[in-house]
């Protein structure tokens, strides 16, 4: 039995155990990861599985269970228990599957993974990195990912989407005699080998900045300026606003500090971010949504106007306000700014390249430690860091945008450029 | 429950190694606002084999548990032992090992609850506080319940089984008061099945007036001022110091990347007041949120007194880590699902409680802060720590003052511990989830701690 057949099968054994509606998705997934640490490539691992997903709803009544045994028993007894769960749940009528849509089949990435060039490029770059940097400790992998998803439900929705690439990734410290670097990372996904590892995602830089971080200080004094945020950091700032402000949960009970703010200008106008999940430059995008829609392009904030929120099927239903067929994937629009400029307008700031923080308040109150950044003083970078905190709030930092960069990273998860904001307390 | 014999694959090891089959279950339902917002359970089972020397790995993993799926494995997984070493041109050490086995079953007394007993539950708690506090912008009750099954047999022959059940209830309350949003919430549970360990609803009541007035004057609260601080730490803030900040600077592979704490073996590195252990499963007769008797690689597990009287004295291994650096393992390789490797984790780790009484210990601090909650942390090569603060008070002349707003402490671990001045004599365990690679659960507790940390704020 193919995996249309079997989910097509669920789909028409829970209706005959009385379910109202349901929705199957069958994930076959395989990746192989070749891992290298302590100068050595130390293991070859792979992953064979499929996760069966079965939503039910019976008498507006939920539940949801997953399994990734396929006999006939373990899917028996799944179904059973996913009954059972619905039938002695509560109603709530914003419970939905998706309705029909003209059905798709989407296919991107390669199958089978190019061992001997996953081997060959970590191989190059490790020994390349102990030659240019013998105190460098280096670790990471290179993981091989294929899977497919099939999307059916009672309503006839039927999706296929395939996603196939590679992830680069690295992390790694400088150490002289005593002395040790903080420890930075970085990665990239991409839809094939042919980059280096030198040229995934800055990492050259950031190893460049690791081994001359080895004697750092704190900032002068604690003052309120302006930082540079990285596109890594852009990418984890924006994305918390975003996942804590504007999804179900807070809009649904009325937390959200931006609910009922479509149409106003809430940020600076050289913010322009969308939700992507279809662009063709980012490997790490989906053509279906977890809920079972075509996804698509969303625009969050146009000149910093809030445009949309990023709400569920089940979060449009419970709120009436429309849903989003897209969620991370975030892409800000680049500005026109070189970097070395930005960096020259500030007096007294910080170049954040890495941030450890607490979760961010509900509020957007965020604080944390800046990490592996840098002090700039008179237009200049002056001296790495340590011991100094940032804080400020997600929603006023972006507000008070001062220069966008036109330069951008491409992850393969999101397209961010460097941005600086002010309003931000360093202390140390 | 897993009935393979695995002994019969005993002949199958080439090179040291493991067979692991490996199951995890999981259920969560939510209730947000009195709607189910969740009900869910997931199950992910299946095997893995790992084969290797000198600390190169092949490593392959199915789901579908039956003889043809193993044999192929070991097979998959020699090939690629095989095609890894053959590229590195060195001889590589066989892994050493003993043989060691046990039984740890832990099984349900009573009938399992289904949704609607543990909905109904819920709902007595959402009435409750429903009730009492109907100004909340948001009430989230949250039962979740995690259980690991391992059954693992090693190339030395050590085999194990092993049901460990966990439950935690979350208890999240969310006010506008101020017209600022803010949140609170808090985590009961630990080792043990819901139906036999969850506390009677009454219990929590009076947790959640506690919850309701601590929320009540953070939503009136006030930033701490950033910068140095003398600090008393509770219970849930030590043992997240003693995770992030101490714990995974000595573990094995850490310290081989380079950790500061590499160079500070047999030296002091704390106040002589802090002893700190990593714990494998049994504290004074009871056994922790995470007990670990036997782990992945087939090592018996035992207590790592990671500091003594303030002198650094152990890491933690995994086999090869232990192997090349001429120490002994004692139990902390652990994996989180069939398809992963195992990792070098800590269990229980916890500063060992020391003779002070915490009001003493608020009472001599003339100007600082008490720090009651955390939530997220991160740990450094350099032993800088951070993690997030999400309940806290102002100290003035010894007394408690106004509520804090949610911030974020860091300072260079070693320093900090050296600062400590005081260690209260009772203690508390927490379980936790540690994201290094794969994320796993672990315990994490401990006493107070009066000691001085960086605390990030508004100018």
């Amino acid at each position: 039995m193919n995996m249309k057949e079997l989910c097509i099968k669920i789909i028409s054994d829970l209706q005959q155990r009385g379910a109202d509606k349901v929705a199957v998705t069958a994930d076959v997934s395989q990746m192989e990861e070749l891992q290298f640490e302590f100068n050595e490539i130390d293991l070859l691992r792979s992953f064979t599985e499929t996760t069966l997903y079965i939503k039910v709803i019976k008498d507006n009544k939920k539940a949801n269970i997953s399994l990734n045994q396929l006999n006939e028993a373990a899917i028996s007894k799944a179904m059973d228990s996913v009954m059972a769960d619905a039938e002695n749940s509560q109603p709530d009528p914003a419970y939905d599957i998706a309705p029909w849509q003209e059905s798709g089949v989407f296919h991107l990435g390669p199958e089978t993974a190019d061992r001997d060039r996953m081997y060959f490029l970590i191989d190059t770059f490790k020994e390349e990195c102990s030659k240019k940097y013998p105190g460098l400790r280096l670790e990471g992998n290179i993981t091989h990912y294929y899977s497919t998803q099939y999307y059916y439900n009672s309503n006839g929705v039927d999706f296929q989407q395939t996603r196939g690439g590679y992830v680069y990734v690295a992390m790694f410290s400088a150490r002289e005699g005593k002395k040790v670097s903080s420890f930075n990372y970085t990665y990239g996904n991409y839809v094939d080998l042919q980059k280096s590892y030198w040229d995934v995602s800055l990492l050259q830089e950031l190893i460049e900045q690791s081994v001359g971080s080895l004697e750092c200080k704190p900032v002068p004094a604690t003052f309120t300026g302006d930082v540079i945020l990285v596109p890594t950091m852009v990418d984890e700032f924006i994305s918390s606003l975003v996942n804590t402000q504007l999804t179900d949960r807070m809009i649904i009970t009325n937390n959200s500090i931006l609910k009922g703010r479509i149409g106003e200008k809430v940020l600076s106008e050289a913010v322009n971010l969308s939700s992507y999940p279809t662009d063709p430059d980012l490997a790490g995008g989906y053509f279906v949504t977890g809920d079972g829609f075509r996804s698509e392009k969303v625009d969050i904030f146009s000149a910093g106007v809030l445009q949309n929120y990023l709400l569920s099927h089940f979060g449009s239903r419970k709120t009436g306000l429309p849903m989003s067929k897209a969620g991370g994937c975030f892409v800000l629009e680049p500005g026109t700014d070189k970097l070395a400029d930005m960096i020259k307008g500030i007096d007294k700031g910080l170049l954040v390249v890495r941030f450890a923080g607490g979760n961010p308040s509900i509020n957007g109150d965020f604080s944390g430690v800046a990490k592996n950044s840098f002090y700039i003083e008179n237009g200049k970078i002056s001296y790495p860091v340590n011991e100094t905190m940032i804080s400020g709030n997600l929603l006023e930092i972006f507000k008070d945008v001062k220069g966008v960069s036109s330069d951008v990273l491409n992850s393969g998860n999101f397209k961010m450029p460097w941005v600086r904001c002010g309003g931000v307390t360093i202390s140390s | 429950m897993f009935e393979l014999d695995l002994m019969k694959y005993s002949t199958f090891f080439n090179e040291y190694g493991e067979l692991r089959l490996h199951r995890n279950q999981m259920m969560y339902l939510n209730l947000l606002n009195g709607d189910v917002d969740t009900n869910s359970s997931n199950s992910s089972e299946g095997f893995s084999v790992r084969l290797g020397r000198g600390g190169i790995w092949g490593f392959s993993s199915a789901a579908e548990i039956t003889d043809a799926q193993i044999k192929k494995a070991f097979q998959a997984t020699e090939d690629k032992y095989k095609w890894l070493s053959g590229k590195q041109n060195k001889a590589l050490a066989p892994i050493s090992a003993i043989k060691e086995s046990g039984n740890w079953l832990y099984l349900p007394e009573n009938t399992a609850w289904g949704t609607n007993r543990k909905l109904a539950y819920l709902r007595e708690l959402d009435i409750y506080i429903l009730k009492k506090y109907p100004e909340l912008n948001m009430r989230s009750l949250t039962l979740i319940s995690s259980d690991v099954e391992k059954k693992v047999l090693t190339a030395a022959g050590s085999e194990f089984h092993l049901n460990r059940p966990l439950y935690n209830l979350v208890i999240s309350l969310t006010t506008n008061k101020s017209g600022d949003p803010t949140s609170l919430y808090d985590v009961f549970g630990g080792f043990g099945f819901i139906e036999d360990d969850l506390q009677p609803v009454e219990t929590y009541f009076e947790k959640i007036d506690e919850l309701y007035e601590h929320l009540m004057r953070k939503s009136e609260g006030v930033y701490p001022q950033p910068g140095m601080h003398d600090v008393v730490m509770d219970a849930d803030l030590a043992g997240i110091l003693s995770h992030e900040a101490i714990g995974h600077t000595t573990e094995a592979d850490l310290v081989m990347k380079g950790s500061v704490a590499g160079d500070l073996l047999g030296e002091k590195v704390a106040s002589e007041q802090v002893t700190l252990v990593d714990i494998a499963h049994t504290y004074e007769g009871k056994l922790c949120p995470v007990p670990v008797f036997m782990d992945d690689e087939g090592v018996l597990a035992e207590d790592v007194v990671i500091i003594k009287d303030g002198i650094l004295q152990d890491f933690m291994h995994d086999r090869a880590s232990a192997q090349k650096m001429n120490m002994l393992p004692k139990g902390n390789a652990r994996a989180h699902s069939y398809f992963d490797e195992p990792l070098i984790r800590m269990r229980n780790t916890m500063i060992m409680p020391g003779n002070s009484k915490l009001e003493d210990m608020i009472a001599g601090v003339d100007d600082g802060y008490y720090l009651i909650k955390s939530s997220n942390g991160q740990a450094d090569t350099t032993s800088e720590f951070m993690f997030g603060v999400v309940q806290g008070y102002e100290i003035k002349q010894g007394k408690l003052g106004k509520a804090l707003k949610d911030t974020t402490i860091s300072g260079v671990a070693f320093d900090v511990l050296k600062s400590v001045t005081a260690i209260s004599d009772d203690y508390k365990f927490n379980t936790g989830t540690c994201g290094k690679k794969q994320n796993i659960l672990v315990g994490m507790g401990g006493p107070a701690v009066r000691c001085r940390v960086n605390i990030g704020g508004k100018a």
